[in-house]
C-alpha cells in the first residue's frame, strides 16, 4: 500500500449535527455500502445505537475513493462516539488520525462539544475541516455559523465547506478537501512495528479483535507480536480492514488502519492504547498512549428477584468483555440483598448498560441513584477513603473533611439566558470562571461545578431554562473540599441504605424534603400506612405517610365465572412484580432514582 | 356422580345495554330468542343420559324475562326432567323491573321457580339514568308488588354503590328506599368498570367523577350498619339475607362445590375441571345442532390453583374458610401452607381466626383484593 494514498480521518461533532448520516453518505458515495444495504445508519450497529441515534463505541471503515486527479486513494473514517460520557473514545479515535471533519448544524450553529471536540482535534495536532451540515434546512445560517467558526477556530471563509448529509449535497467536495488537506500518514516501513490498538471487541468465536492503526513498520499474517503494556506474545492469525464488513489482508503497513487476531482470550491483553510491536524485532518504546478511561459514576445494580444474583453477574462479566470502561464489585444492601456496586464513564454509559442488562439479557434489576466518587479524610492517621456507595460514608465524627469531585463546564447558550443559566449554575454551587460572546448574541459560559450537581439534573434545567437553546460540555477539574452530610431514608421507621444520599450541608433540609414527597409519589398506596423519613444522623428532618389504601373489592363473581376474577388477581399481582419487597413495604424501582428527580 | 350440582342457565339478551355492564349480553337480537332457547333446550337434553342431581337452578343474564313466562317455565321443565332435581330445590329466575308482567311472574312461580332476583340497582331516578337502566324506582316497587302477588316469599335486590356523583347519604337513601320493599335478599355490590365499557370511558373523559375512596368506604360501613340493624345478616362480601334466605345457588360458587353451566359463555366447575361455553352464536349453535358439547375451554385445575380458588372463594364468605374443609380436599393445612403472609394478615387486622374458620375481617372485605393478592401471592 501506497503510503502517500492513504488518509486517516475521523467525523466530530456535537450530537445530531449529523455525524452519523454524513459518515453512511460517504461510504455510499464510495461503494463501500449501497443505499439498500444502508439500515439508517450503517457504522452504528448496536441496536441501541441506532435507536438513541448515538454512537457508543469508536468504529472504523475504509473507503475507496478515486479523487479527481485519477489517483485511488484509501479513506480510513474513524467513527468517534458524541457524548461527554465517552470523550475518552473520542480522544483514542483522534490519536489514530490524522484530520477531521468538523461537523456543525447549520441551524444550531458552534455548540458546546463542537468546542470540546475542535480542541480535542488540536491537541492531537490534526488537519481540520469544518462542514455546516445541514443546509438545507429551512431554518439553517450557514452565514452565522461561518461566522462563529471564524471567530472559534480562524477558519477562513474558503476552508469552509456546505453540505447536506441528508441529500448528499456536499459530499464529493468533503471526498477531495479529505484527499487534498490531509496529509498523508508518516511512518516508516523499515522501523520496527509500532501499531496502536484504538478499540477493541470480544467475539466468542474468534477472541480478542483489536482495532489497529499501524504507525511504523509492516505486521504480517503468522508473525509473533508482542503487547507493550502486557509483555505478552501471541501469534497473528488474522489481519484485514474494515470495507466495511471484515476483510482479511495478508499484511498491513504504515499508516493503515485494520484489525488484528492473535488468538487473544482477555481483552486485558489488548488494552485499548496499547502498542502492538513485533516479538522478534521490538520497537525500543510504545506509542503515546491515552489515560485508561476512569469510572466517574458509580451506582448498585440488584436483582430484583433475590436469585438473579448469578446471572447479573454472568451478565456484567459479559458487558465488561467488550467494554473496558464498566467496572463492577460485588456489594449488598440491607434492603436489596445482594448485587453490585457498578462504575460507569457517566448517566448515559450508565443508562445504557442498565438498558442492555434489561434487554439483551432479560434482566429484572433494580438500580440505585448515582453516586460520584467521594474523598474521605480520616481523623485517624489521616488515612484516605473513597466511597463509591453513601451508604459506606463513616460516622460523622470520625471524618476530618470531605472532598467531591469539580468539572470544568463549558456552556453555550443564547445571550438572552445568560442571567437565568448564571443563576442556575450559582445554585448548583457553581463557581464562576468566565463568559466569552461567540457572536453578538451567543456566549460561551465557563463554570467550575460539583459533578455531583451534574449528576443530579443540572442538564435538564439548562435545557429548560434556556428552552433549549444550551449546551454543555464538560471536564474533570480534580477534587475540593466540601461540606457534605449523609442523608438517610426510613421507610416504616427502617433506615433504606439504598436510598441514601451525600448532600451538601446546606441543601439537606431542602433535599430531604423533597425526597420524602418524591418518594410519597412514586411509592404505591399499600394494605398498611407507610411512614417515610429523611434524617441526618439520628435527627428527622421531613416526614410524609403514605395512606393505606382501604377500598378494593372484587365485583360481582357473576354465572361462577371464577377464572376472570382470578386473572384479575393475577394481574394485580403482575404489577407488584416489579416491586420490591422491603419488610412489609413494596417499594417500586423508580423510587431507587428518586433522589435525581427532586426538584429545586 | 357425587354431590348435587348447581345449574346455571344464561339467557344472552337485554333490551338495551347499561353503561357498566360488561357480562356476555346482547341487545337486539330478538331474532334469535327462539333458535337459542331451541339450543338450550338441546344442551339440557345432552344431560338426561346420566341424569345428576341437582340442588340449585339459577336463570340468569342478560334480561332472562324478555323469555316469555312459557318459556322460561318450559326450561325449567326440561331441567326437570334431564335431571334429578331435588324437589326443595332452589330455582332463581333474574329479572329487571319494568320488563316483567304479572302473567310471567304467575307462570314462573306455576313452574315451580321459587326465587326472584331483581336488579333495581339504586333509589334514585338519576342513578338509574346514570347507569342506563330502562326502568324507574317506581317500576321496582310495582315489580316487587306483583312479585309478592304471584306468590313469591323469596326475593332479591340488587343494588350498586360507588356511583359517580354518589355520596354516602344518596347510598343510605337508596338502601333505605330498597329495605322499606321488604325483600329477604340484598345484594350491595360496588361499582367496578372494565375499561372499555361506556361508562368507563365517560369517567375516563372527565364528564363523570367516581366518588372519592372515603366516600366509598363510607357507603361501606353505612350498607353493613344499615342492613344489620333492618335485620339482614351479612353472609358474603356483598350479600345479606334473612336468616334462611341465604342464596343457596351462589352459596354453591363460594363453597368451591360443582356447578354446571348452560348456555352461551356459561362457566362450569365439574370434577376439577372448568369449563367454558362458546361464546358467539355460531359457534354455539353450530355444535349443539351437531350433537356435540358446546364446550370450548376446559382448563384442569391442579393441587395448586385449586387451592388458590377455594381460599379466594371461601374467604368472600363471612363465615370464611374453614381450615377442616381445605385440609379435607387438598390435604393442607391452610395455616401453614399461606405462611407467614397469613400471619401477618391476621396481625394487621385483615384477617381472623374464628373456630377453625379464617375468614376476612369488615376491613379486610373492603380490601379483599389487595389481602388476597398478599395471600395468595406466591401462587397466583
Amino acid at each position: 500500500m501506497d503510503q502517500a494514498r492513504i488518509r486517516n480521518f475521523c467525523i466530530i461533532a456535537h450530537i445530531d449535527h449529523g455525524k452519523s448520516t454524513l459518515a453512511a453518505r460517504l461510504l455510499e458515495y464510495t461503494g463501500a455500502v449501497s443505499a439498500r444495504k444502508m439500515v439508517a445508519q450503517v457504522l452504528d450497529s448496536m441496536d441501541l445505537e441506532r435507536e438513541r441515534g448515538i454512537t457508543i463505541k469508536a468504529r472504523a471503515v475504509r473507503l475507496t475513493y478515486r479523487a479527481e486527479d485519477d489517483r485511488e486513494y484509501i479513506l480510513n473514517l474513524i467513527d468517534t462516539p458524541g457524548h461527554v460520557d465517552f470523550s475518552y473514545e473520542v480522544s483514542r479515535s483522534l490519536a489514530a488520525c490524522e484530520g477531521a471533519l468538523l461537523v456543525v448544524d447549520a441551524a444550531q450553529g458552534i455548540q458546546a462539544q463542537t468546542i470540546a471536540n475542535f480542541y480535542l482535534a488540536l491537541e492531537h495536532d490534526l488537519e481540520i475541516i469544518p462542514v455546516i451540515n445541514k443546509i438545507d434546512l429551512p431554518g439553517a445560517e450557514p452565514e452565522r455559523v461561518m461566522k462563529e467558526l471564524a471567530d472559534i477556530g480562524g477558519f477562513t471563509r474558503e476552508e469552509v465547506l456546505t453540505a447536506s448529509a441528508k441529500t448528499g449535497l456536499g459530499t464529493k467536495e468533503i471526498l477531495e478537501a479529505i484527499v487534498r488537506r490531509i496529509p498523508p500518514p508518516r511512518g516508516s516501513m523499515e522501523s520496527p512495528v509500532q501499531a496502536l490498538v484504538f478499540d477493541s471487541h470480544f467475539d466468542s468465536y474468534r477472541g480478542v479483535i483489536a482495532y489497529l492503526r499501524m504507525v511504523n513498520g509492516r505486521l504480517q499474517t503468522g508473525e509473533k507480536i508482542k503487547a507493550m503494556a502486557t509483555g505478552k506474545e501471541f501469534e497473528v492469525t488474522e489481519l484485514g480492514v474494515f470495507a466495511p464488513e471484515m476483510e482479511p489482508v495478508e499484511e498491513l503497513g504504515p499508516g493503515e488502519v485494520g484489525y488484528l487476531i492473535a488468538g487473544i482470550k482477555d481483552l486485558r491483553d489488548s488494552r485499548v492504547g496499547d502498542t502492538i510491536t513485533s516479538a522478534e524485532n521490538p520497537a525500543q518504546e510504545p506509542l503515546p498512549g491515552y489515560k485508561p478511561a476512569r469510572p466517574m459514576v458509580y451506582c448498585g445494580l440488584y436483582p430484583v428477584e433475590n436469585d438473579g444474583y448469578g446471572d447479573l453477574r454472568e451478565a456484567l462479566a459479559r458487558l465488561q468483555l467488550n467494554d473496558a470502561a464498566l467496572v463492577f464489585e460485588a456489594e449488598s444492601s440491607n434492603a436489596l440483598g445482594f448485587g453490585f456496586r457498578c462504575g460507569f464513564l457517566g448517566l448515559l454509559h450508565m443508562e445504557i448498560i442498565q438498558e442492555r442488562l434489561e434487554r439483551e439479557y432479560s434482566l429484572n434489576i433494580i438500580a440505585t441513584s448515582p453516586s460520584v466518587v467521594f474523598r474521605v479524610y480520616l481523623k485517624k492517621n489521616g488515612e484516605v477513603l473513597e466511597i463509591r456507595n453513601p451508604s459506606e460514608l463513616p460516622p460523622a465524627g470520625e471524618i476530618e473533611r470531605l472532598e467531591e469531585p469539580f468539572v470544568k463546564a463549558s456552556i453555550i447558550l443564547a445571550s438572552d439566558y445568560v442571567g437565568a443559566i448564571m443563576e442556575l449554575c450559582q445554585e448548583k454551587r457553581g463557581l464562576y470562571r468566565s463568559m466569552e460572546y461567540l457572536s453578538p448574541d451567543r456566549v460561551l459560559l465557563r463554570y467550575d461545578l460539583p459533578f455531583a450537581e451534574i449528576l443530579l439534573d443540572f442538564y435538564d434545567k439548562l435545557k429548560s431554562r434556556s428552552r433549549g437553546y444550551a449546551s454543555l460540555d464538560y471536564e474533570f477539574a480534580g477534587y475540593r473540599p466540601s461540606d457534605l452530610v449523609k442523608l438517610d431514608i426510613l421507610l416504616n421507621g427502617k433506615p433504606v441504605d439504598a436510598l441514601s444520599a451525600i448532600v451538601h450541608r446546606e441543601k439537606a433540609y431542602s433535599r430531604g424534603k423533597q425526597l420524602v414527597q418524591k418518594l410519597k409519589e412514586i411509592i404505591p398506596r399499600q394494605l398498611y400506612e407507610v411512614p417515610i423519613q429523611a434524617a441526618i444522623g439520628s435527627k428527622v428532618i421531613a416526614r410524609e405517610t403514605i395512606k393505606a389504601i382501604r377500598k378494593d373489592v372484587l365485583a360481582k363473581c357473576y354465572g361462577g365465572d371464577v377464572t376472570r376474577k382470578r386473572k384479575l388477581l393475577e394481574k394485580q399481582k403482575e404489577g407488584k412484580k416489579r416491586l420490591k419487597q422491603l419488610g412489609t413495604v413494596e417499594v417500586p424501582q423508580e423510587a431507587f432514582l428518586a433522589v435525581l428527580k427532586v426538584d429545586d | 356422580m357425587g354431590k348435587p350440582l348447581a345449574v346455571y342457565m344464561h339467557i344472552p339478551f337485554c333490551r338495551q345495554k347499561c353503561g357498566y355492564c360488561d357480562f356476555l349480553s346482547f341487545a337486539g337480537r330478538e331474532d334469535l330468542f327462539k333458535p337459542y332457547l331451541e339450543a338450550l333446550v338441546q344442551e339440557i337434553r345432552l344431560l338426561a343420559g346420566e341424569r345428576p342431581p341437582v340442588a340449585t337452578v339459577y336463570i340468569g343474564g342478560g334480561t332472562p324475562t324478555l323469555l316469555s313466562g312459557e318459556d322460561l317455565a318450559f326450561l325449567v321443565q326440561e331441567v326437570k326432567a334431564a335431571t334429578r332435581l331435588d324437589p326443595g330445590a332452589e330455582i332463581t329466575v333474574e329479572a329487571n323491573p319494568g320488563t316483567v308482567t304479572l302473567e310471567q311472574l304467575r307462570s314462573l312461580r306455576a313452574a315451580g321457580v321459587n326465587r326472584l332476583s331483581l336488579g333495581a340497582q339504586a333509589g334514585q331516578e338519576k342513578f338509574l339514568r346514570l347507569l342506563g337502566r330502562s326502568h324507574t324506582a317506581a317500576q321496582t316497587c310495582e315489580t316487587v308488588a306483583a312479585a309478592r302477588a304471584a306468590g313469591f316469599a323469596n326475593i332479591n335486590l340488587d343494588l350498586i354503590y360507588g356511583l359517580p356523583g354518589q355520596t354516602a347519604a344518596e347510598w343510605q337513601e337508596s338502601l333505605e328506599w330498597a329495605v322499606a320493599l321488604e325483600p329477604e335478599h340484598l345484594s350491595c355490590y360496588c361499582l367496578q368498570l372494565a375499561p372499555e365499557v361506556p361508562l368507563a370511558k365517560l369517567i375516563a373523559a372527565g364528564y363523570y367523577q367516581s366518588p372519592a375512596e372515603e366516600e366509598v368506604v363510607a357507603m361501606y360501613y353505612t350498607t353493613l350498619q344499615i342492613l344489620a340493624q333492618a335485620g339482614y345478616e351479612q353472609y358474603e362480601i356483598a350479600n345479606f339475607a334473612r336468616k334462611g334466605y341465604e342464596c343457596q345457588h351462589n352459596l354453591c360458587y363460594w363453597q368451591y362445590r360443582d356447578y354446571l353451566g348452560l348456555g352461551l359463555g356459561s362457566h362450569s366447575l365439574v370434577s376439577g375441571e372448568r369449563r367454558v361455553n362458546e361464546e358467539d352464536f355460531s359457534s354455539y349453535f353450530g355444535k349443539i345442532a351437531a350433537g356435540k358439547s358446546p364446550v370450548a375451554v376446559r382448563e384442569k385445575i391442579d393441587a395448586n390453583r385449586g387451592m388458590v380458588e377455594m381460599a379466594m372463594l371461601g374467604l368472600r364468605l363471612n363465615k370464611g374458610l374453614a381450615a377442616e374443609d381445605f385440609f379435607h380436599r387438598w390435604q393442607r393445612d391452610l395455616r401453614s401452607f399461606f405462611s407467614p403472609r397469613l400471619e401477618i394478615l391476621v396481625e394487621k387486622g385483615f384477617l381472623r381466626w374464628e373456630g377453625g374458620n379464617c375468614r376476612l375481617t369488615a376491613k379486610g372485605m373492603l380490601a379483599s383484593n389487595r389481602v388476597l393478592v398478599e395471600l395468595l401471592g406466591a401462587y397466583l
